[in-house]
C-alpha cells in the first residue's frame, strides 16, 4: 500500500525525480536554501524536489493543500515530525538488529542455530508488538488535528484503520506471547514432506492451540490398515541421533515463523516510513515561509491558473533576501505575463537589478510549480512542463577563460537548450551573447527567440542589447520601473 | 541386446577414431562430448542407414515436437532415477521410487507411440509393445501408492529439553503461528510473498521415526514398489543418451539451415568415393565468419590429393570441412553439403602437427613415427578402407629433407589405395604426380577475401596476383591510378 504527501494517489513516481539542478544554482536558489535549512540530507532531498517541479494542476493543489494545513496549525507538524520520527528510530533499531541476527545466524554453528532462530523470533515479535502499539498512538494523537488536505486524510484514515483492526489486537496478542518464547516448555511443529521425500515443511505451532484428539477418524487410503486398536493417532520417540536434525529442524520452523513477523514489519515500514521522509519538504517549506516572515517580508502560495498566465505582485529574490537580516533592502518587483504572450524581455542599464528580477520570478515559478511557498505577495503561475536556464558564463563564478571560449560555451549551452526545447516550457536566459558585437548577437537571439516561438516554449529574457526588440516583432509592451524595461512580446 | 536408436552390434566391435581427429576437424569444440564419443565408433552400412531413418524422423516437422516431448520427459525420467539411487534413507527412497514410477508412466506412452507409428528402430519396435500390461498394472496401483504417500508425508513433531523429540500423527486443530499471522496481516491489507522453503532431506532417524509412526502403510507401500522392480528404466535412459547425441547433432545442423546452408542425408557409396556439392565447414558455424562452401571429389581414380594455397586461404579449414562432415556420415547423421555420396570409410585419421603430441624426441621425429603408425593401419585395415588427413606434416624440418618425406608419405598412402588429402606449403608436391587442390580467390565475392578450393595442376602464383589486383597494386591498376592522378590534375 502507497501513500504519499508530495503526490496524488496514482501519480507517485516510479523512482526519485532525477532533475537537473543547475536550474537552483542559476536562481541561486540553492544558496538561499543553504541558509534555511543547514542539514546537508534534507537540504539535497528537497533541492531534487524544486528542481522538478510539477506540471500538473491537481498536483500542485494537492502538495499546496498539505503544505497549507502545516502553515495554518503550527503544532500539527512538529507533532507529526515526532511520531514519525520514532517510527523512523523503532525501523532503524529493528533493522540493526536483523542484519546482526541475520549475520550471526549465517556464522552461527550448528550448535547455535537453534537459539538464534529462538531469538530471532522472539525480536520480530518484539518489534512488531511495539510498531504496532506505536501506530495506535499516532492515530489516537494525529487525529486531534483538523485537517483538510487530501494527502493527510489518507494517511490519518489509514492509521485509524490500522489501529482500530482486530487483526492488529490479535497480532499485539500473539506478539505479547512469543516475547517469551524461552519460558516455553516445549514446542510443536507441522512437517510435510514432498514427493521427492524431502521435508519442506516445518511449521511453528502456535503454543495457545494445545494438542487434541483428532476430531474426526481418519480418512481411509488406499493402503492404509483399517481401523483397530494399533491405528489411534499415537506417538514415536525419535532416537538419541535427532539433535542433530533438531537444530536444522526446529531451528528452521522457528526462523520461518520470524520471517513471516519480520515481513508484516518491514510491510508497515515501508508504508509508513517514507512518509517520514516526505515531511522534510513540508517542515522546509513551513522554514521557508517562516525565515522571511522573521524579515517582514510575505509569502504565498501561487494561484493555479491555465489560461497560461503568469503573473506576480512583490516579488523578490529568496537569495537576496535570506541574506540580508531585514528586509527593509528588499524591492519587490510586479511580473506580468499574459496567457498569449510567447515571452518577455527585460532590459536595463547595467547593475539595474535585473538578473535579481530574473531569478525572483524564475524562483517564483519553480517554488510555485513544486507546491512551495512562493517569495511574492501574491502569483498566479499557469504551469509549464519544465524550467530550464541559460545563464551567461560571466555569470558564473567560475567562469574564465577566454572570451571566444565563453562565447563558444555559451553557444553549446544554447544550442543544447535549443535541442531541448518542446511545446510548454519555459527558458529562462540571462544576457546571453554578451561577448560577441551586439549586431551579431542580437541577430542571433532574434532567430533562437523566434524559433523558440515557433516551437511553442516560452521565454524570459534578460538582455543589454537594446537592438533586440525590434528584431523580435510583434507586438510590445513597455513598462518601466525602477530603471527597467520589460517587454512582453 | 536393448532396444537402441543407434547400434545394430556390441559399441565395442566397431571401429574407433581417435580424440585427437574431433579436436583436429573441430567436432569437439561444436559437440558435446558425449555426442564425440558416439561418433567416435564408425557404423557400419547398416548402421549409417539405421541412423539415416531415425535423423529423417527426428528432423521431420510433424514428428520433432513428439521427439522433443518425449526427450522433455526422459529428462524427467532421468532426474528422478538419478535422485532414487542417490536416495539416503528408507523413507527417501520410497518416496522417490514412487516418483520415478509416475515418471515412467510419463515416458512410456510416448514411446509406445512413437513405436507403433514406426518411428522408432525395429528394435524398439520389439521391445514397448510386450509391456503394455505391465504399464497398466502400474497406473492402476499408482493410486493407492500417492495415497499412501500422503499418509507419510504429514506429521506433527514435538520437541522439549525434558522429554526430548517425538514424532505424532497430524493435528486437525493447530495452525501455524505464520498462517495465522499472515492471515492477520491480509486482514490489514498488507501481502507478505509466497513463502517457498528449501527442501531438507530427512535424515535416518528421523526416517526411521516416520516409519515407524506409520508401520503398516509403509510396508504396503514397500510392497506395492516392490512389484515393479523390473520396469525397463535403464534402457529408457539409455534411448535418453541416444536421443540427446540426435539432438546434438540436430542442433549443429539447424545453425547451418538457418544459415542458409544446404544439409542432406548422403547416399552410401559402395566404391571409396567422397563426391560432394558445396559442403560446409561446421566449426565456423560456430561463429560469424563468412562460410564458403567447397566441392570434394575424392573418387578411385583420384583419391589422394595434395592441396596448397598461401597462408590465410582456407587450407585447414577445407581439410576440417571434409573430416569433419565425412565423420557425421561415418555416424550415420546428415551433413551439411548440398548433395554427397560418400562412402563408409572403416579408418579415420588425421594429423596435425601439434606441440602436445611430441614425446620428447622433437617434431620431425615425432611426425615420423605417425606417418609409419598411419601406414600400418593402412596396411591393417587395408588402404582401400582408410581416409587419412595430414595438415602440414613435415612442414617443421628443412624444406627439402619435409618435401621429401611428404612426397613419400602421400605417395605411398595413395599406392595403398588410402583416400585422403595433404595440405602442405611445398608448392613443389605438384610434381609427384598425384592429383592438386589449390586456393583461389573467389571471384564472385568482389568485397572479401574470400577463397574457393578448385583442382588444379600447379599453384603458379595466381594467389599472390588476385590480391594486388583487389587492393590495385597490379600493374594495370596502378596504371589505372596514375591515369586518374592526372585527368584529376
Amino acid at each position: 500500500m502507497t501513500h504519499s504527501l508530495l503526490y496524488a494517489p496514482g501519480r507517485v513516481p516510479e523512482a526519485a525525480p532525477r532533475a537537473d539542478e543547475s536550474i537552483l544554482t542559476a536562481l541561486s536558489l540553492d544558496r538561499a536554501l543553504t541558509i534555511i535549512l543547514p542539514d546537508v540530507g534534507e537540504r539535497r532531498y528537497v533541492s531534487a524536489l524544486l528542481a522538478a517541479p510539477l506540471s500538473d494542476a491537481g498536483d500542485i493543489t494537492y502538495r499546496q493543500a498539505v503544505m497549507r494545513n502545516f502553515l495554518d496549525h503550527p503544532a500539527m507538524l512538529p507533532a507529526w515530525q515526532t511520531l514519525f520520527g520514532r517510527l523512523l528510530e523503532l525501523r532503524r533499531a529493528y533493522e540493526e538488529d536483523r542484519r546482526q541476527r541475520i549475520s550471526a545466524t549465517a556464522r552461527a554453528r550448528e550448535a547455535a542455530l537453534f537459539g538464534e532462530a529462538k531469538s530471532r523470533l522472539q525480536m520480530a515479535a518484539l518489534t512488531l508488538k511495539r510498531l504496532l502499539l506505536l501506530i495506535g498512538e499516532m492515530h489516537e494523537r494525529l487525529s486531534g488535528y483538523p485537517v483538510s488536505a487530501e494527502g493527510l486524510r489518507t494517511v490519518t484514515a489509514r492509521l485509524a484503520d490500522l489501529a482500530r483492526a482486530e487483526a492488529t489486537a490479535e497480532l499485539i496478542e500473539r506478539c505479547g506471547m512469543l516475547t517469551d518464547l524461552s519460558s516455553f516448555a516445549s514446542y510443536r511443529f507441522a512437517l510435510a514432506i514432498d514427493a521427492d521425500g524431502r521435508i519442506t515443511g516445518r511449521t511453528y505451532l502456535d503454543r495457545a492451540d494445545k494438542p487434541t484428539q483428532a476430531a474426526e477418524p481418519p480418512r481411509r487410503r488406499f493402503f492404509a490398515p483399517r481401523k483397530t486398536e494399533e491405528t489411534a493417532p499415537r506417538k514415536v520417540t525419535i532416537d538419541a541421533a535427532f539433535p542433530a536434525l533438531r537444530r536444522q529442524l526446529i531451528g528452521q520452523g522457528l526462523t520461518e515463523a520470524a520471517l513471516t513477523l519480520e515481513r508484516i514489519c518491514s510491510a508497515l515500514f515501508a508504508e509508513l516510513c517514507p512518509l517520514a521522509r516526505e515531511l522534510i519538504f513540508y517542515a522546509a517549506g513551513v522554514r521557508f515561509a517562516a525565515c522571511f516572515a522573521e524579515r517582514g517580508l510575505p509569502t504565498a502560495l501561487p494561484v493555479i491558473a491555465d489560461d497560461g498566465t503568469i503573473s506576480g505582485t512583490g516579488l523578490y529574490d529568496p537569495f537576496l533576501a535570506a541574506t540580508m537580516l531585514g528586509g527593509g533592502a528588499i524591492i519587490p518587483n510586479d511580473f506580468t505575463m499574459p496567457g498569449d504572450t510567447p515571452g518577455v524581455l527585460v532590459t536595463g542599464a547595467n547593475n539595474s537589478g535585473k538578473t535579481v528580477f530574473l531569478r525572483s520570478v524564475g524562483s517564483a515559478i519553480l517554488l510555485g510549480q513544486a507546491g512551495f511557498p512562493v517569495c511574492a505577495a501574491s502569483t498566479v503561475i499557469t504551469p509549464v512542463r519544465t524550467v530550464t536556464s541559460v545563464f551567461a558564463a560571466a555569470e558564473k563564478a567560475d567562469g574564465v577563460g577566454s572570451e571566444a571560449g565563453r562565447f563558444e560555451e555559451e553557444v553549446r549551452l544554447l544550442s543544447d537548450a535549443v535541442d531541448r526545447a518542446a511545446p510548454g516550457e519555459l527558458i529562462l536566459l540571462n544576457e546571453p551573447f554578451q561577448t560577441t558585437a551586439y549586431g551579431e548577437g542580437a541577430e542571433g537571439l532574434a532567430a533562437i527567440l523566434r524559433y523558440l516561438q515557433a516551437r511553442g516554449t516560452r521565454w524570459v529574457l534578460v538582455t543589454h542589447l537594446d537592438a533586440l526588440p525590434p528584431l523580435v516583432g510583434g507586438a510590445l509592451r513597455m513598462v518601466s520601473r525602477e530603471d527597467h524595461r520589460v517587454v512582453a512580446i | 541386446m536393448s532396444p537402441s536408436l543407434l547400434w545394430l552390434d556390441e559399441i565395442a566391435a566397431h571401429p574407433a577414431v581417435e580424440r585427437h581427429v574431433f579436436v583436429d576437424c573441430g567436432l569437439a569444440a561444436v559437440l558435446p562430448g558425449a555426442a564425440v564419443d558416439v561418433l567416435s565408433h564408425l557404423c557400419t552400412h547398416d548402421e549409417i542407414i539405421m541412423r539415416q531413418a531415425v535423423f529423417a524422423h527426428l528432423r521431420d516437422a510433424a514428428a520433432a515436437p513428439r521427439f522433443a516431448a518425449l526427450s522433455d520427459a526422459l529428462d524427467r525420467l532421468s532426474a528422478a532415477h538419478h535422485a532414487w539411487v542417490n536416495a539416503a534413507t528408507a523413507a527417501e527412497r520410497l518416496f522417490l521410487r514412487a516418483a520415478l514410477l509416475r515418471r515412467y508412466t510419463e515416458v512410456y506412452p510416448l514411446m509406445l507411440a512413437l513405436t507403433r507409428d514406426g518411428l522408432l528402430t525395429a528394435s524398439h519396435t520389439a521391445f514397448w509393445p510386450a509391456r503394455e500390461d505391465e504399464f497398466a498394472a502400474l497406473t492402476a496401483a499408482l493410486e493407492g501408492i500417492t495415497a499412501s504417500l500422503a499418509v507419510l508425508s504429514t506429521s506433527t513433531l514435538t520437541w522439549s529439553e525434558k522429554d526430548g523429540a517425538a514424532l505424532m500423527a497430524p493435528s486437525d486443530t493447530e495452525r501455524a503461528i505464520s498462517v495465522r499471522a499472515a492471515a492477520c496481516a491480509a486482514a490489514l491489507g498488507i501481502e507478505l510473498p509466497a513463502e517457498k522453503p528449501s527442501p531438507m532431506r530427512l535424515d535416518a532417524p528421523f526416517s526411521d521415526a516416520i516409519l515407524a509412526l506409520h508401520a503398516d502403510t509403509a510396508a504396503s507401500l514397500e510392497a506395492a514398489l516392490a512389484a515393479f522392480d523390473t520396469l525397463p528404466i535403464l534402457d529408457l535412459l539409455t534411448c535418453r543418451d541416444e536421443l540427446y547425441f540426435c539432438a546434438s547433432i540436430s542442433a549443429l545442423l539447424d545453425r547451418a539451415a538457418a544459415r542458409g546452408f544446404a544439409v542432406t542425408m548422403p547416399t552410401v557409396a559402395d566404391a571409396p568415393t567422397f563426391d560432394a556439392d558445396a559442403l560446409c565447414d561446421l566449426t565456423l558455424l560456430a561463429t560469424d565468419a563468412q562460410i564458403i562452401p567447397n566441392d570434394a571429389r575424392f573418387a578411385p581414380g583420384k583419391r589422394f590429393f595434395f592441396l596448397t594455397g598461401a597462408n590465410g586461404g582456407g587450407k585447414t579449414t577445407y581439410l576440417r570441412t571434409v573430416v569433419g562432415n565425412l565423420l557425421l556420415f561415418l555416424g550415420g547423421c546428415p551433413i551439411v553439403a548440398a548433395r554427397a555420396s560418400i562412402y563408409p570409410w572403416r579408418a579415420v585419421a588425421t594429423h596435425f602437427p601439434a606441440d602436445e603430441q611430441f614425446s620428447g624426441t622433437g617434431r620431425f621425429v615425432d611426425e615420423q613415427n605417425r606417418s609409419a603408425a598411419l601406414r600400418a593401419e593402412a596396411d591393417r585395415v587395408g588402404g582401400r578402407d582408410c581416409f587419412f588427413c595430414f595438415n602440414e606434416t613435415f612442414s617443421g624440418t628443412d624444406r627439402q629433407k619435409g618435401l621429401t618425406h611428404t612426397v613419400e608419405l602421400a605417395q605411398a598412402l595413395a599406392g595403398a589405395g588410402v583416400a585422403g588429402l595433404f595440405v602442405t606449403h611445398f608448392h613443389e608436391v605438384s610434381e609427384a604426380g598425384l592429383p592438386m587442390l589449390c586456393t583461389v580467390v573467389d571471384r564472385d565475392d568482389e568485397n572479401r577475401r574470400t577463397y574457393k578450393i578448385v583442382e588444379q595442376s600447379g599453384i603458379g602464383s595466381s594467389y599472390a596476383r588476385d590480391v594486388l589486383r583487389k587492393y590495385r597494386l597490379d600493374a594495370a591498376s596502378l596504371a589505372a591510378r596514375l591515369a586518374e592522378k592526372e585527368g584529376a590534375r
